[in-house]
């Protein structure tokens, strides 16, 4: 069992990125960005072109990977996204939704369908065992690094002045522009962030499920599960969603069997929205009695 | 009066131009195929458009079915039942293709095999494996559990594949606690159920039976209840991609035991997602191996293929998988029965029948008659072992 939990930490770790990617650009724009998992997708195969076909050194590579990422949430965001602002919720989702789509019709046409061997970049040395199961330096370097990123984003979101403009911008889009902020720019840095976060998801899933178009698919879902899971509205919280979601997920599918996975985890987030619809650790809207 | 003639004069000429398209339409041999080509099952129509394409273009460098061109009619299904219903409706009957490849998917071969078979077209499966669309043991217009008379396929089937993997884990792998692992998809479960049956019908019974979700990024639990049962080989039924995680999986759990692979395992997906390409793993196929030495037209042909289709990945070491050139043996032989019959598909159904032995680029040898529309039902899989890339026989 230990195992189990063990590698639903790991697991756990990239739905924490995830989640908190989609909360970033939640808290400061209210819509939700269904297209990240795609992100994760084109962050993956360019850093992939451009190591294997273009011969870069990996690091090199990546870096051109998470700028394509952000090039693409950044036209996502000037296209489409700035608008839906001021759609419906629904309408924004369905948009992103759509994106989405595209984006992976278009990889298709340019990476094909097949799965390619994605460089990893931490190397696959047996470093020790938990239980039976034998945690690698790529394992340790997934755990070490998402929990510096994942620190380091909530300290910018609590702690800086960056990161109260974010919230602000969400809350009131009028009043940043009295007091000077500029919204758009805001947004920007967000999404910006997001696509980052999508590339370091990227560079430690591709190793593990492979460089093709379908592996945004694979977490995108969860990933925006998790974050509802542990509370869209704030950065910390959707970070303990993701982490809470992959060990749930790993220990169901140890106890009740692999077919159970999914459903137990998705049932459990229904009951818990039911009791908590912001979450475990969401923010609750105050209102003023007068 | 010259106003009278002249008006015959026009309707002859445009009767005679219509006569001239027509003519000119039907001087070329319509094949239809359909099959998902795009998201992420694409490789399984894409490699299978890729044989037949490269066997027309073969043909039709040769100076066609005589003298006519082979033009072939693909439709991207998109996974979609109903469209694919549709796409093959509108081969047969407004493109009138004389006959019509099924898509390797079960879902979308059981929506198109009835159209084909109401339209009187015959209907080839060249990579489709499940017994629902067609039955290896039988061949019966009434019976929903044969064959019908006009379906006819050049794969060999997921049951026939089970009854050998079972042998194989037995008495080649010298397993006696052996345990299954299947995806949750129809393709896992339809191995799930193949397997389960052959294993009964050789007084076997598998210590542990794992069921787990197709686009799984980590197997680590799955994998963790199967080796509280202790098992001394493991059998898995599903595609190329997840065995290569199963594979991956295995090593850090450190589980040694034999994995035994159906063959979807030789797509690419599990070389390049499993370490060491799955080096060790083992697969059945009905299919020869295009790494077998002692066939250098086959090798020479799958390196063909490797650099024609290379933007699809494959390599000079990751040759191509069963699939594609099942559909290329397919077309082969077809043309043969075309030239032998002609173009009309009653005909060509009979002519299929009475296609005698047809030599197939791999070496393997595909037969038909009235009783056997499996054309590799004649032969028993054979074990395979990964090793550097490439799929040889173990020693």
């Amino acid at each position: 069992m230990i195992e189990s939990i063990f590698a639903g930490l790991l697991t756990g770790a990239i739905y924490a990125l995830l989640a908190l990617a989609y909360s970033i650009v939640f808290t400061t724009t209210r819509v939700i960005n269904f297209a990240l998992g795609e992100t994760i997708m084109v962050a993956a195969m360019v850093t992939y072109s451009a190591n294997e076909s273009w011969g870069l050194p990996i690091i090199t590579a990546v870096i051109v990977g998470c700028a394509a990422a952000v090039l693409l949430n950044l036209v996502i965001r000037a296209a489409a996204l700035s608008r839906l602002q001021e759609l419906d919720p629904i309408t924004a989702l369905l948009v992103t939704l759509s994106l989405g789509l595209l984006i992976v019709t278009v990889a298709q046409g340019i990476w094909g369908t097949s799965t390619a061997v994605f460089p990893n970049v931490f190397g696959n040395i047996k470093l020790f065992n938990v239980g039976d199961l034998a945690v690698t330096s790529q394992d340790m370097a997934l755990l070490i690094i998402v929990a510096l990123v994942l620190v380091g984003v909530d300290l910018i979101q609590r702690k800086t002045i960056l990161g109260k403009s974010m919230q602000a911008a969400a809350e009131d889009t009028d009043a940043c522009g009295v007091v000077g902020l500029n919204v758009g720019k805001i947004n920007a840095i967000a999404f910006s962030l997001a696509a980052v976060l999508c590339t370091i998801a990227a560079v430690l899933l591709a190793p593990i499920a492979g460089a093709n178009v379908q592996l945004g698919t694979m977490v995108g879902l969860k990933g925006f599960a998790a974050a509802i899971l542990g509370g869209l509205t704030r950065g910390r919280s959707a970070i303990f969603g993701g982490l809470l979601f992959g060990i749930g997920e790993s220990l169901s599918g140890y106890l009740f069997g692999g077919q159970s996975k999914e459903i137990i985890i998705f049932v459990a987030l229904m009951i818990i929205l039911g009791i908590r619809p912001t979450g475990l650790w969401g923010e609750t809207d105050w209102k003023r009695a007068a | 009066m010259t106003k009278k003639i002249t008006e015959k004069i026009l309707v002859f000429l445009i009767s005679c131009s219509f006569l001239l398209v027509a003519g000119v339409a039907s001087a070329e041999i319509k094949i239809g195929m359909g099959g998902i080509m795009s998201g992420p099952f694409a490789a399984w129509g894409l490699d299978g458009k890729s044989g037949m394409e490269m066997a027309i273009e073969e043909i039709n460098a040769n100076g066609g079915i005589k003298g006519e061109k082979v033009v072939l009619l693909a439709r991207d299904d998109q996974l979609d039942t109903t469209k694919a219903a549709l796409q093959a409706e509108e081969l047969i009957y407004k493109e009138k293709v004389i006959v019509y490849f099924a898509s390797t998917i079960t879902g979308s071969a059981k929506a198109t095999v009835p159209v084909a078979i109401k339209a009187k077209i015959p209907v080839i499966l060249a990579g489709q494996q499940s017994d629902i669309t067609c039955a290896w043991q039988c061949v019966d217009s009434k019976d929903k559990n044969c064959c019908n008379p006009w379906v006819f396929r050049f794969s060999g089937t997921v049951s026939q594949q089970a009854d050998a993997m079972v042998i194989m884990a037995r008495d080649q792998l010298k397993g006696k606690r052996i345990a299954l692992m299947h995806d949750n998809i129809g393709y896992g479960l339809e191995w799930k159920a193949d397997l389960t049956k052959a294993a009964a019908a050789n007084n076997m019974e598998f210590v542990a039976s794992e069921m787990f979700p197709l686009m799984e990024i980590d197997y680590t639990a799955s994998l963790s209840r199967v080796k509280k049962a202790n098992p001394d080989v493991i059998v898995v039924g599903t595609l190329g991609a997840p065995a290569g995680r199963i594979y991956n999986t295995m090593k850090k759990l450190g589980m040694n035991q034999p994995l035994l692979l159906c063959e979807a395992a030789m797509e690419l997906a599990f070389r390049t997602t499993a370490q060491d390409m799955g080096d060790g793993a083992y697969v059945a196929m009905t299919q020869n191996s295009p790494y077998d030495k002692s066939n250098p037209e086959f090798q020479a042909f799958a390196k063909k293929w490797s650099q024609k289709y290379g933007d699809i990945g494959y390599t000079d070491t990751l040759l191509t998988q069963p699939f594609g050139f099942q559909f290329y043996d397919a077309m082969m032989c077809l043309a043969k029965v075309i030239e032998a019959v002609g173009k009309d598909p009653e005909k060509i159904r009979e002519g299929l029948e009475n296609m005698g032995p047809c030599k197939g680029i791999s070496g393997v040898t595909y037969v038909f008659n009235k009783d056997k529309h499996c054309a590799m039902s004649h032969l028993v899989p054979q074990m395979y072992q990964f090793k550097n890339g490439t799929v040889i026989k173990p020693n």
